[in-house]
């Protein structure tokens, strides 16, 4: 029975979806739908990983779940468009910029969020730092719920849309022999596994990082050490909310229809990537998150297919995408709630 | 924390003690139940009051309507306010008992049901058979959907509980062929409730939503009761125990698991009597009405009213639901175009039009500035206000 | 003091509520006027309440109702619709002499703001007729409400079929409308389908919405009773925008028709994908896409496109009459959401079966609403949005000979009419 407990339950399971999968590869009709989902499932989960590992540091030095991160994301996703539009000329503008003006929409959007994320932190947050737990959990949604109203009535309730500048179309992709692979879906897979790498060697190497991690793990440790606990904590909700601005771009870029209330489902699904991976645990946010998109992709139809196969096809179409990640987060934490990859956290301060 | 009654100008407080003594040397001697008595009887007589400068009643249908919905959600806040309030397990998920409550009985009553084909003209008195079954369901409901997230703590708690409501939502949209998906079940006819005997003199024909109001009334007051009775009971003292530190509490040899899961199902099947009545009333039941915000409406009227506390729970319903229905009324802009004169940049008349428009913006606001300004809510128990003066010392010193 | 107000919380709240009565009393006893007939009158908040005449006093104005949603993020259906409401009354003018006032209440467009929001209408004294809802949800909640008080619902929207064929009991006389339901809708691009684009396949992509799955079940009954094949049907919920797996599964089974029942942003986000990945099969929807937004929102990838949409609007002068003045008075485009037509039909419809019942008596105005019931469901014009007649269910006939559905393609960015009968 000692035995059990060593093995180590995160590469086990791995390798168990990856057998399973490649079963389904090897006996299913149309190995090109098996692949497409896939590349889906790993397109839509590069924005849940950049989105989750905002939760995932927050709550790692707060042991507090910013329900308004989904928000944040949507802001970066306005501020964007503004740039693009405003400043660049929308769809007019000349094919030399496009690459220029997404690399300053990213940073204006980055500033938008991180600068929104500091206001929120500051009034909402700050002060029920001591109050009964819930508070800050209530303050948290009355942000959200504030956030999306705003900028429905700042849109008339209406989607806004990106310009069409980033090459998407049927010939815009590279061929992969059985399939093919959009550029867009490149570069946001692409973009988000060099943001997180920056993410993680900063929070590894650097000095601010290792305050951050240290706060994380005892915050009255760390101040006595003589680290400005209330900065580090600033820090950590920019950072989370910087990379969730950029993914706000890039879903724009991809999706092109945005509005004040897209950040709500992301923003749950990056949750539940946060505590799949483990929360506090910035490389187990970046799996969670790549996990969730395939799940609901994926996943959704390996379901499908398995109980297709015992006689009883559930057939979960589309329509219970969004209900994937519901069904994984109660999953995991029903039976491993310190997620795959382990949680890292310290003491509550 | 700023104790806020100190705004009060000294004249008024002063006044106010006067009333209240001279009221407290009246009927002090009064015992409490006759004091309860007399304000059920208060309410109940609200549909017939008339103004006595003519013009008939004063509360009509539209007024009814909103106390009406307003008394559903003080009973709903009641339910949870037994999971959040006195047990302190957040649940972010109460939709979920109010919609089985509701569908309980639509699926039975509703000539629209797909997979049930009811007599429900033969047995038009099922609402009231139900209304001890939908206890029952909820209850049941309650534990099932308790005994997964037992090990589970606050955000966490909140979460998964969420997930719960919009798992079950899904399912009442996806499941066409046994919950009538987003088409809903309609045509749910009202049952017959008990004729209002004639109390006044001159001829009033009570209307259904009359009747409504007053069975409601009558169904909050009863739930208070048993809250209150629950919370003053060795259940409510292993809850307070579990709230305040669980693990002390589990050493105490307090069951938490027991008493946790009696929480929720003591919550849930007051959520689902909600959602039989609100089906009843409402004619329908289509899973629109069965959102995260009404989850969010509910924890935010407990938690904003005062937590552990049914007045907070009243205060919380009156200022979350019925003031934005309120403002509709043409009486709610004539109320506040009474601001009119002091405020000379913006006509105050259309204030309340504006308030609707941006209902959901001002609600987001008013959670975080309750909560930023006093996070116990606006009418404690007493209990809670101790707990958090500690909390606040606490921390002070450290 | 505070301590007072805690040990008898519940005195407190009973002298608070009291006074809060108290107060609200002399305000509100004011504005109720009665219209005779004692203190009975006014407990029966409705006008009518169940009495059959509404008796407008000299200098008063009728009171048409509109229920809409006018809040939150369906904002701008619910304005549609009241601009050309106000728009309307504005340009039909007074009933023998007496003016008509449009009274707005918001349903929010939900079952539970259904009944606020008729209790709000019915509260006024000179209601006569009610324009709304314009969703099905709403109407199936509160047509009972409507029914009791004898207000006729004249609705410029709710399409869902079971408005007017409701389950386990015969039609609501109250309720007409000047829009088609689905239910024909469906039928027809079943037809279009099979018979003009000659799809044999077919996958029928929809919202979740009573809409969206209400005309999906329509359309997959009629395709496959005239011989197609639905290879797949999956539903997705309002405000997607990521429909890269459902795309796939599209594309893996191939069909020759995508068919969409839903509204345009979900629409026009949905065939981007399907044509950024390759998909060059047909495309068809409905009513609900049917719009600007749609074109802007899906440029080039809606090339092609097939989409049909109910009333034959055309391009009389009347019509365009209106559109000028709508855009005059509402400040944006009468189309950028659908049924403002539909609402102008409405509202003509009310307002000549007043003209025809409504008479003087002893200076005031008197309706009765059983009369004014009848003139409506006996109104046979042409309206804007395509003539207005009305079956026994209370659906809108259109005139005989002339095609209730019709269809357009997507060429050069332009919606082109189609030929079909």
């Amino acid at each position: 029975m000692a035995d059990l407990k060593r093995i180590p339950v995160g590469p086990v399971l791995v390798a168990a979806i990856v057998a399973v999968f490649a079963l389904t590869v090897a006996l299913a009709d149309d190995r090109n739908f098996w692949v497409e989902q896939v590349r889906n499932g790993l397109t839509t989960g590069s924005l849940y990983a950049l989105i989750a590992l905002g939760y995932t540091m927050v709550y790692g030095v707060l042991r507090m779940i910013n329900f308004a991160h989904g928000e944040v994301f949507m802001i970066g996703a306005f501020a964007g468009w503004v740039v693009l539009t405003e400043v660049f000329g929308g769809d007019d503008m000349a094919t030399a910029l496009i690459a220029p003006a997404i690399l300053v929409a990213m940073l204006v959007a980055a500033l938008a969020s991180a600068s929104a994320v500091v206001v929120i932190e500051r009034f909402a947050y700050r002060p029920l730092r001591n109050a009964p737990r819930l508070a800050p959990l209530i303050s948290a949604i009355g942000v959200s719920i504030f956030l999306q109203h705003l900028f429905l009535r700042l849109t008339d309730g209406r989607f806004k849309q990106y310009p069409r500048i980033f090459p998407q179309g049927p010939d815009e992709s590279i061929n992969v022999g059985f399939t093919e692979i959009a550029y867009v879906q490149v570069f946001l897979v692409g973009s988000s596994i060099v943001l997180m790498l920056a993410l993680f060697l900063f929070v590894q190497r650097t000095r601010t990082g290792t305050s951050i991690r240290a706060v994380a793990e005892d915050r009255e440790v760390a101040a006595l050490m003589g680290i400005n606990a209330n900065r580090v904590i600033v820090i950590t909700f920019v950072l989370g909310a910087g990379l969730a601005g950029i993914a706000g771009v890039m879903y724009g870029l991809w999706l092109l229809n945005i509005k004040g209330t897209m950040g709500f489902l992301p923003g749950i699904k990056a949750f539940t990537a946060a505590v799949l991976g483990g929360i506090g645990n910035i490389p187990g946010a970046m799996a969670g998150g790549f996990l969730i998109g395939l799940a609901e992709t994926v996943g959704r139809e390996e379901i499908n297919w398995i109980t297709e196969q015992f006689g009883f096809g559930l057939g979960l179409g589309n329509e219970w995408k969004d209900g994937v990640a519901f069904f994984v987060l109660i999953g995991v934490l029903l039976l491993r709630p310190s997620g795959i990859f382990g949680e890292v956290v310290g003491k509550r301060a | 924390m700023p104790d806020w009654t100190r705004l009060i100008p000294a004249p008024v407080s002063e006044a106010w003690s006067v009333v209240a003594t001279r009221a407290e040397r009246a009927y002090g001697s009064v015992p409490n139940m006759a004091r309860l008595m007399l304000l059920a009887l208060l309410l109940i007589g609200v549909p017939f009051y008339e103004n006595p400068l003519g013009g008939g009643v004063i509360f009509d249908d539209r007024w009814l309507a909103v106390f009406r919905l307003v008394g559903l959600y003080i009973m709903l806040g009641i339910g949870l306010n037994i999971v959040v309030g006195y047990a302190g397990l957040l649940d972010l998920g109460y939709v979920a008992f109010f919609a089985t409550g509701a569908y309980l009985y639509a699926l039975l009553a509703s000539p629209a049901s797909p997979a049930i084909d009811f007599p429900i003209e033969d047995v038009p008195w099922l609402f009231w058979a139900l209304l001890p079954a939908a206890l029952f369901v909820g209850a049941l409901t309650g534990v099932l959907l308790g005994i997964p997230v037992l090990p589970l703590r606050g955000d966490y708690l909140a979460i998964v509980t969420l997930g719960f409501g919009e798992i079950i939502r899904l399912f009442l949209i996806n499941q066409t062929n046994l919950t009538g998906g987003s088409q809903g079940l309609y045509g749910i006819r009202a049952p017959p409730l008990p004729d209002v005997p004639v109390i006044n003199l001159t001829d009033l024909k009570s209307t259904a939503l009359t009747e409504w109001y007053i069975f409601l009334v009558i169904g909050v007051f009863v739930a208070a009761f048993c809250a209150g009775r629950l919370r003053d009971s060795r259940i409510g003292r292993a809850w307070e125990a579990i709230r305040e530190d669980e693990e002390v509490a589990s050493a105490m040899g307090v069951n938490t698991i027991k008493y946790k899961l009696l929480a929720f199902a003591m919550g849930a099947s007051l959520g689902s009597l909600g959602g039989t009545i609100f089906a009843a009333f409402q004619g329908s039941a289509l899973p629109d009405s069965f959102d995260l915000l009404v989850s969010i409406n509910v924890v935010a009227l407990v938690v904003i009213g005062g937590m552990g506390n049914t007045t907070g729970v009243v205060l919380g319903a009156v200022i979350l639901i019925g003031i934005p229905d309120f403002l509709r009324f043409r009486e709610a802009s004539d109320l506040l175009g009474l601001f009119d004169p002091i405020v000379p940049f913006a006509d105050t008349h259309n204030w309340a039009q504006d308030l609707r428009d941006n209902r959901f913006m001002v609600f987001g606001l008013l959670l975080v500035v309750v909560m930023v300004l006093r996070p116990v809510g606006l009418i404690p128990s007493r209990r809670r206000k101790l707990e958090f003066a500690l909390a606040e010392e606490t921390a002070e010193t450290t | 003091m505070p301590q007072l107000l805690l040990r008898n919380r519940w005195l407190a709240l009973g002298v608070l509520f009291a006074g809060l009565l108290l107060t609200l009393a002399a305000c509100g006893g004011d504005d109720e006027t009665d219209t005779g007939g004692g203190t009975a009158a006014a407990t029966t908040a409705a006008a009518g309440g169940g009495e059959n005449v509404v008796t407008v006093a000299a200098g008063d104005k009728i009171q048409v109702g509109v229920t809409a949603v006018l809040s939150g993020d369906l904002v701008a259906l619910g304005t549609t619709v009241l601009k050309a409401a106000e728009l309307a009354a504005q340009q039909q003018g007074d009933v023998e002499g007496f003016e008509v006032e449009i009274v707005s209440a918001d349903d929010t467009c939900d079952a539970s703001g259904a009944e606020p929001a008729a209790q709000q209408l019915l509260a006024n004294e000179n209601l006569v007729a009610v324009i709304g809802s314009i969703c099905s949800g709403v109407n199936v909640t509160v047509q009972p409400t409507y029914e009791e008080a004898n207000i006729t619902q004249v609705s410029s929207g709710s399409t869902a079929v079971r408005v007017t064929y409701p389950e386990g009991r015969d039609p609501f006389d109250t309720f007409l409308r000047t829009v088609v339901h689905d239910g024909v809708q469906g039928v027809k691009q079943a037809e279009y389908a099979t018979e003009v684009l000659q799809s044999t396949t077919a996958f029928i992509a929809h919202d979740t919405d009573a809409y969206g799955t209400g005309l999906a079940d329509v359309f997959e009954d009629e395709f496959t009773e005239l011989g197609g094949e639905v290879v797949g049907r999956q539903g997705w919920e309002k405000q997607q925008t990521d429909f890269s797996a459902l795309v796939t599964s599209v594309t893996t089974e191939a069909p020759d028709l995508v068919y969409v029942a839903s509204f345009d942003p979900e629409a026009a986000a949905f065939i981007n994908q399907l044509r950024d990945a390759g998909f060059a099969g047909d495309y068809l929807a409905g009513d609900g896409v049917i719009t600007e937004q749609f074109l802007t929102l899906s440029g080039d990838n809606a090339e092609g496109a097939y989409l049909s949409k109910p009333a034959p609007f055309e391009e009389t002068p009347e019509l365009l009459q209106f559109q000028e003045d709508y855009l005059e008075y509402a400040g944006f485009p009468w189309d950028d959401q659908p049924y403002a037509a539909e609402t102008f039909d409405a509202y003509t419809a009310i307002f000549n079966a007043l003209t025809e019942v409504a008479t003087v008596v002893d200076g005031n105005l008197e309706i009765d609403l059983d009369a004014l019931n009848d003139a409506i469901h006996a109104q046979d014009f042409a309206g804007i949005s395509g003539n207005i007649a009305f079956d026994d269910h209370g659906d809108v006939q259109g005139a005989p000979g002339k095609p209730q559905i019709i269809f357009f393609k997507v060429e050069a960015g332009e919606y082109v009419q189609q030929e079909f009968e």
